[in-house]
């Protein structure tokens, strides 16, 4: 079942230059699903308009969740989406870690005394039930995006946008962020969308998203769609790298099969070698 | 060029209730024409000690050398332009810092800050623009019109124009789609190789294997490790402790090597890994 359905969307901040043109893809609830492409392809505006900003599209149809997207059902929408940005510093709204995640439930009404129990509840989860109190300033960077993802869950959405939500992040801060989105997605069946670069991260997700100047050139699995090694590096990405060190043990005859999967392929190897 | 830290300490806002302990006895040698990343955590100190190669910021004590140029809490160069030009220091975000009506304006303010002619200056910049992968149809464009990744290389042409011995970078890639990653990390090498010294910050630890070979590992103010990068990759309970991923690579021979294979270690690209495992397996 579809939660997300963009069919036949074009778009362009100003006339005549556009940025999307005749995009059309689903997300299936409860998958992870990952939108590649290079700086300028296109994939930042995908998330932006899927969150209706702006709310004009030029042509074509959101559908999130069954309900199409417009300036009437706006505020529906919203409430069925989270989406964390490239910039921990830029979406900090409170100031301090429990007005952060209140933010996002003052604006749904949701009486005080719930919200604390809410609060406590994702503070916890995200494991930033001891900061509390503490400013924003005084956090790393991992650490404010988990408390981006604390404010988004409390206001019980289906679906989490990712946009490079990691690439600002040093390595404690990009696990951090992973482990918890994986969990989210396993766990609670919430669907994540990832805007990213990261081939291995797709690699790992349920389905891959190709975008060049605007428009989708490949969709489907991931064993398929990164598999594609023309048109992997005519995108400026990368090939993942299994896939690179499989088919050239291929191509030397070796009986391997061409994966995308590092740890399938450690896999095989290692049969082989047992049986040697 | 070599670059020198003799058992430097850095306070932010000493005798503050603010005061914050960045640098703590920091002794550093980076070699002359290395390519030495500099990796640790937000906080471990990176950005605090690379704003001293260029004295953005003076020790609290013990002394910076770069080169000839001696850095101190008391005593910094008297004039200050030859050291910043000796030593070209790029921000992350370095686009964020554009501010010219023009691409070759931009590029050429450090020169023509530095004294050099015009006319020059602007044959500097057409050469720099080049360098970073844009022709010269990009001169007289606004820099405020071109996409993120353009504006990351105008950015690093206005420092390439002053002709750095010393290039420091703090994250250059970040943001960056593989392909524009990879060829600005291909300049940044052939730049080591004409002979300058290159420091950069970096979170990527396959971009560390491929191109760096010296390494500075920074923790809570510290210098933990100062080694070769094959050195540093070896300590994979250091570097986890660090929650520092090894490079795929290394991760993966290491996951062979631990079900029986007999893989060097120091393996660095896939076409050498690939004849090893074959070597073995056809053994």
């Amino acid at each position: 079942m579809s939660i997300i359905e963009v069919n036949h969307v074009t778009f362009g901040y100003e006339e005549n230059k556009k940025v999307l043109k005749d995009v059309s893809f689903k997300v299936e609830k409860g998958s992870y699903t990952t939108i590649l492409g290079h700086n300028g392809s296109g994939k930042s505006t995908i998330a932006k308009l899927l969150i209706g900003l702006p709310d004009v599209i030029d042509e074509g149809e959101i559908i999130i969740g069954g309900i199409k997207l417009s300036e009437k059902t706006l505020n529906d929408v919203r409430l069925q989406i989270g989406i964390v940005f490239q910039n921990p510093d830029n979406q900090f709204i409170g100031s301090t870690v429990r007005d952060d995640i209140a933010f996002g439930l003052e604006n749904l009404c949701v009486p005080h005394d719930d919200m604390e129990p809410l609060i406590r509840e994702w503070a916890g989860k995200v494991n930033m039930l001891d900061f509390l109190d503490h400013e924003p300033t005084k956090l790393s960077g991992g650490q404010k995006q988990r408390v981006a993802i604390a404010g988004i869950m409390a206001m019980g959405p289906d679906i989490i946008i990712l946009d490079e939500a990691t690439s600002m992040l040093d390595p404690r801060g990009r696990k951090e962020i992973n482990e918890l989105i994986h969990q989210l997605n396993r766990e609670r069946q919430m669907t994540i969308l990832s805007i990213t670069h990261d081939i291995e991260e797709a690699a790992l997700s349920d389905a891959v998203i190709l975008l060049n100047k605007g428009q989708i050139v490949s969709s489907g699995k991931p064993e398929e769609v990164l598999s594609d090694v023309k048109m992997i590096e005519s995108l400026k990405l990368d090939v993942p790298f299994a896939y690179k060190v499989s088919t050239q043990l291929r191509a030397m005859h070796l009986p391997v099969d061409a994966t995308i999967n590092n740890e399938d392929l450690v896999n095989t190897l290692c049969q082989l070698r047992s049986k040697m | 060029m070599s670059i020198t830290f003799k058992n430097v300490d850095f306070i932010y806002s000493p005798d503050t209730p603010f005061s914050y302990h960045a640098l703590k006895g920091v002794d550093l040698d980076i070699p002359e024409g290395s390519f030495t990343a500099l990796i640790g955590h937000t906080g471990s100190g990176k950005s605090t000690l690379i704003q001293h190669i260029n004295a953005l910021l003076l020790p609290s004590s013990g002394e910076v050398r770069v080169d000839d140029f001696i850095i101190t809490a008391t005593d910094k160069p008297s004039v200050l332009k030859p050291l910043r030009q000796k030593a070209g220091l790029v921000f992350q975000f370095p686009e964020y810092q554009l501010f010219e009506e023009t691409i070759a304006r931009d590029i050429m303010f450090g020169p023509v800050n530095f004294g050099m002619p015009e006319d020059e200056a602007r044959a500097v910049a057409a050469k720099t623009l080049e360098m970073v992968g844009l022709n010269d149809t990009y001169m007289e464009r606004s820099p405020f019109e071109i996409s993120g990744g353009q504006k990351r290389r105008v950015a690093i042409a206005g420092i390439l124009a002053m002709d750095p011995d010393i290039l420091v970078l703090d994250e250059p890639t970040a943001g960056l789609d593989p392909q524009g990653a990879k060829e600005m990390l291909r300049l940044f090498k052939s730049l080591q190789k004409s002979g300058k010294t290159i420091i950069m910050v970096s979170h990527d630890m396959n971009q560390v294997l491929e191109y760096c070979d010296h390494v500075v590992v920074m923790n809570k103010g510290r210098i933990e490790r100062n080694c070769s990068i094959d050195e540093l990759f070896k300590e994979k309970d250091y570097l986890s402790s660090l929650s520092i991923d090894l490079p795929v690579i290394t991760a993966f021979i290491n996951d062979l090597n631990s079900q029986g294979f007999h893989l060097d270690h120091d393996i660095k690209d896939i076409e050498t890994l690939v004849k090893a495992i074959g070597g073995e397996l056809h053994e």
